[in-house]
């Protein structure tokens, strides 16, 4: 029994999915492995998916469903929501009533999430492979080898940048699969931030406690950030030519795009997972034990008396709705938002 | 045939264990007196940097990092093994007399003196037993939670980590881990059944190789039963947990092997130990010594309850009858 006690506690993937609105939809991911379309007026829930033990995709049979964990927000284009899922499979869901159109599997699981680009969806796997899948159909189009990619590829001018744990950042032609550049840019340790396109810079970081801006045109360094102790995994955040971008090390850092230098940092209570989202003219961040911080993005201080306290752990991307507040859900599923002027919270009751 | 009985050890510094259990003790209320969480600082995160380290060492396989952190772990734990070897070969040797003091002596303040005084003869350190058994649970758990976060798989355990690793870049570097090894996911349980079959094959074989063969019957039939009841129990374990604790534990049973070797020497550690029958008698030479051990102890019991009679008057009665009835027994036989 003691040894059973003490060997409790291994972290099952629950995936942290950010929530997104899209038209009239806000899509979130409430409980693990479950991704819920909710109407963004009234807060009833649409339909979820999986909706049941066995679901039908496409004309397959219906077999049992466990998607374990979905880490990216879904891409939606022309009435079908795409989602890649810890269970390795990528399913296509009517937005109108959440069936399953089609899925199609690789063999690892997805956490980076999708893109769409030139007409057809992008899907970066654990198993190595960037896969060109037909967006209609979910037939595959073509398989690169990418790294073992842990973040969402990031689209510029008809070219995916992919990023994996190996430290590698590779550039593909969105129509060919061909390689962009002549070499991967190259880290000392793994990628773990979706890269960002910012003014033909890819602004990325991870393992190594360094980011990265790249040029987009020939992979070569820009310049580094070195500042952190300890790893980047937030999605960087652009607001004209300064970068935000959370740290583990329980920092916000505001870095100059052009050049690398850190304009300011501030000092949360926790380490942060999520990145920061700007909401108003206040830089808004969560850390992973649930405090929220109000930040100006001039001076980096704080811009509320203290943290706004929602005591869950957070490690989604907050969003910031059309009424300006800003959409927090925790990895248990409860639903915040956080006003922007003074940090006032108030629970979200999605039903 | 070989003489069995266990030499005199040299009185060993039986003070190590304390020193060690009053180290820790201080570590710990130290860590606690600074706020900190003593078994992630003092157990868990320095395991997970060591074997991080040790992955460097092995060229990226983890699996071979931990198999190489289980040997270096016993070899320095090796003191506490072959002392625990040794205190299991003489108790086994003092069996006979330790059987006959149970027997003769009813007060219980009496038979402590003389198992006390039996263990001083052997040099038999009851509590040192344990030590190597604590250090292989403590690992074995720590061990567990440390996998949980180096191979747990999920993107949530690679958080957990990310506060555990030390900022040193070579370290950070080896994240996240290869994790898998021959036919296993490290972080995953191994469902083809093979592991879960290697761990408990090694600890049956390791149960069997250190079974009493001087025990009472009654002892020998527990014996007997945990030498299949545990390696069962491991097997579910096994079936259930990461692959890297499974890993651990087959190296650490063969690690126990060619020790116990090296303590009990060829002739006593035989295949037909491994049979599920009762170990071969004792030597004769040994069981002729402990004979004329256990029939002082007889002499002097009688001597002793003669003394005691006048004020246990029941327990005189029915002492003859038990030894008839023993003396039966063993006469049939």
């Amino acid at each position: 029994m003691l040894l059973l006690a003490a060997c409790a506690g291994f972290n099952n993937p629950d995936g942290w999915a950010p929530p997104e609105v899209v038209e009239d939809t806000l899509y979130v991911s409430l409980n693990g492995g479950e991704l819920s379309a909710v109407d963004a007026e009234t807060l009833d829930i649409r339909w979820e998916f999986p909706a049941s033990d066995e679901e039908v995709c496409g004309n397959e049979e219906a077999q049992k469903r466990d998607l374990k964990g979905i880490y990216a927000a879904p891409v939606v284009s022309e009435g079908v929501a795409y989602i890649g899922a810890w269970d390795g499979n990528v399913y296509a869901l009517d937005t109108a009533t959440g069936n399953c159109l089609w899925d199609f599997e690789t063999n690892a699981p997805i956490i980076g999430g999708l893109a769409l680009a030139g007409g057809r969806l992008f899907a970066a796997s654990t198993d190595g492979n960037l896969y060109a899948i037909d967006p209609v159909t979910g037939s595959e189009e073509g398989r690169v080898r990418a790294g073992d990619v842990w973040s969402r590829p990031a689209v510029g001018d008809g070219v995916l940048y992919v990023a994996d744990v190996g430290g590698k950042l590779r550039a593909f032609d969105a129509a060919t699969l061909a390689e962009v550049w002549d070499e991967p840019f190259s880290a000392s340790a793994g990628f773990l931030t979706d890269p960002i396109v910012l003014n033909g810079t890819i602004v990325l970081g991870g393992i190594g406690e360094t980011l990265y801006g790249v040029d987009a045109a020939t992979g070569d360094e820009k310049w580094s950030f070195s500042g952190a102790t300890n790893w980047f995994w937030g999605r960087p955040m652009a607001n004209g030519d300064v970068v935000y971008a959370t740290s583990l090390d329980s920092r916000v850092f505001a870095i100059d795009a052009a050049t690398g230098d850190r304009l300011w940092q501030f000092d949360a209570l926790s380490p942060i997972r999520a990145g920061a989202v700007v909401a108003g003219d206040v830089v808004i961040a969560a850390d992973k034990s649930g405090n929220v911080y109000g930040i100006d993005p001039e001076s980096g201080n704080q811009a509320w008396n203290g943290p706004t306290e929602i005591d869950k752990k957070v490690l989604a991307d907050p969003y910031v709705l059309a009424d300006g507040s800003v959409l927090i859900v925790t990895t248990g599923g409860d639903t915040f938002t956080v006003s922007p002027a003074d940090g006032r919270l108030t629970t979200v009751d999605i039903r | 045939m070989s003489d069995v009985t266990a030499a005199p050890a040299k009185r060993r510094g039986n003070s190590m264990p304390v020193i060690i259990v009053l180290t820790m003790l201080i570590a710990v209320l130290t860590m606690l007196v600074l706020g900190r969480d003593p078994l992630n600082d003092i157990f868990i995160n320095p395991l997970i940097n060591a074997l991080v380290l040790l992955n460097i060492v092995v060229a990226g396989n983890f699996g071979l990092s931990i198999i190489l952190f289980t040997i270096l772990l016993r070899l320095v734990t090796i003191p506490f093994t072959i002392r625990q070897l040794e205190s299991t070969r003489a108790m086994q040797s003092a069996q006979p007399e330790m059987q006959a003091i149970q027997k003769k002596y009813k007060d219980p303040k009496r038979r402590q003196e003389e198992m006390v005084k039996l263990y001083r003869e052997h040099n038999i350190n009851p509590l040192g037993c344990f030590m190597p058994m604590l250090i292989q649970m403590a690992v074995f758990i720590a061990l567990y939670r440390a996998l949980a976060h180096l191979v747990g798989g999920s993107p949530e355990s690679l958080v957990g980590l990310s506060e555990r690793l030390y900022p040193f870049g070579v370290l950070q570097e080896q994240i996240p881990l290869n994790q898998s090894f021959l036919w296993m996911d490290m972080g995953e349980a191994d469902t083809t059944f093979i592991l879960p079959l290697i761990v408990g094959v090694s600890t049956y074989v390791q149960q069997r190789m250190t079974i009493t063969p001087n025990a009472s019957p009654q002892q020998q039939q527990q014996q007997q039963m945990m030498s299949w009841l545990l390696p069962m129990m491991l097997i579910f374990f096994t079936l259930n947990l990461p692959a890297g604790v499974g890993v651990y534990w087959v190296v650490s049973n063969v690690f126990s092997l060619f020790a116990s070797y090296y303590v009990y020497g060829r002739r006593l550690l035989t295949w037909r130990q491994l049979l599920p029958t009762p170990p071969p008698p004792q030597a004769p030479a040994a069981a002729d010594k402990d004979k004329g051990r256990q029939a002082d102890i007889e002499a002097e019991a009688t001597e002793v309850e003669s003394d005691d009679a006048p004020d246990e008057p029941a327990q005189t009665e029915t002492r003859p009858r038990h030894g008839k009835r023993r003396g039966k027994r063993k006469k049939r036989r």
